[in-house]
């Protein structure tokens, strides 16, 4: 088995992305779905993941009823899997109960971590609006195993894309670990320490990315608020494959 | 009186046109204008207004540039080379675009 050197983004709220990808380089979802069909992950050249699913007799009405007129090729397995994905969302967590009125929807040491998010702690540099996003690309110090990985700047020709990715959503990061895009940190608690040291590599790292003075009480309300960010469990059916 | 005539006649040759900066502020994670008509010899001078940074640049055929990061409050300037259209974005946030038509 190949180890990749990326962590596989979350697809909580992909459908708010404008670019999909740690680097951005796909411009929308079903241009997403089809990457991983190739060598380093999937290994499943197009041609035979067309075969494969044309070959199963119960898929046809089922795409003949949801892309009438279409032929089942990569195009609708593309569309397909981007509309499965834009189902899966994120939202009503406490924290949005709190921003509705709910004074009691969140801890007090969730209300403190919010405050330190959007103030001392800087995070809201980045992680901005309904998404905790800012669609945009940083480099935030993270240090890659191997050679640096690049990041943005394979794709824009711009030194302060140089290992540069996308800004994660926030939504349900309690559940979505291990973290950034190389999957360095296995808990919310070692995040929260990479950005004190104010990153862990200084090329090329951003501007927004300093060291942060933050006593133990302020690091536990930070993950206190992330915490809070996470969604109420949803009931989702299990379909039965066609055959 | 000889001495003013010198002055107007030096600036009359010097400044056949007078090249203008355009301001263009950066807030909100969008450029102030989308679009601006500009000549070659004119600047844009880039102001930072977002409590983040920003990074402008431009890799179009015309001209080529990249102004670097910079943060709230501060500003950036390029001149205007050669006539044509510039694509000008921000690095970090790829929703922001501003399109510049250089005339001769």
């Amino acid at each position: 088995m190949k180890v990749l050197g990326r962590s596989t983004p979350t697809i909580v709220n992909a459908a708010f992305n404008p670019l999909q990808m740690w680097d951005g380089r796909k411009g929308s979802l079903e241009e997403q779905a089809l990457g991983p069909f190739g060598a380093d992950e999937q290994n499943l050249p197009l041609e035979e993941l067309e075969r494969r699913v044309q070959s199963i007799a119960g898929y046809g009405p089922m795409f003949a009823d949801a892309y009438p007129g279409e032929p089942i090729t990569r195009t609708t397995i593309a569309k397909a899997i981007a509309s499965f994905e834009r189902t899966v969302l994120s939202d009503g967590a406490p924290f949005d109960q709190w921003v509705a009125g709910d004074q009691d929807a969140l801890s007090p040491a969730a209300r403190r971590g919010f405050d330190l998010f959007v103030g001392k702690a800087n995070c809201a540099a980045c992680h901005q609006g309904f998404n905790f996003t800012d669609n945009g690309f940083h480099n935030v110090g993270v240090r890659d195993s191997g050679a640096p990985d690049p990041g943005r700047f394979a794709f824009k020709k711009v030194a302060s894309m140089q290992g540069a990715f996308k800004t994660p959503t926030l939504r349900d990061i309690a559940l979505t670990a291990p973290y950034m895009h190389n999957g360095c940190y296995d808990t919310l608690e070692a995040v929260v320490e990479h950005y004190v040291r104010g990153g862990e590599t200084k090329d090329h790292l951003s501007p927004n990315i300093r060291p942060l003075d933050l006593s133990a009480q302020e690091k536990g309300d930070l993950v206190a608020f992330m915490r809070s960010l996470t969604s109420a469990p949803r009931v989702v059916s299990v379909p039965t494959l066609p055959r | 009186m000889r001495y003013l005539f010198a002055c107007i006649a030096i600036v009359g040759c010097a400044a056949p046109a007078y090249a203008a900066d355009h301001l263009v502020s950066q807030s909100g994670k969008a450029f102030s204008v989308a679009a601006l008509k500009a000549k070659v010899g004119d600047t844009i001078s880039f102001r930072n207004q977002d409590p983040f940074v920003h990074n402008i640049f431009s890799l179009s055929d015309v001209q080529s540039f990249d102004l670097g990061t910079f943060a709230k409050g501060e500003s950036r300037q390029v001149k205007l080379e050669k006539p044509g259209k510039l694509e000008v974005e921000c690095a970090v946030h790829p929703e922001m675009k501003l399109v510049v038509e250089v005339a001769k």
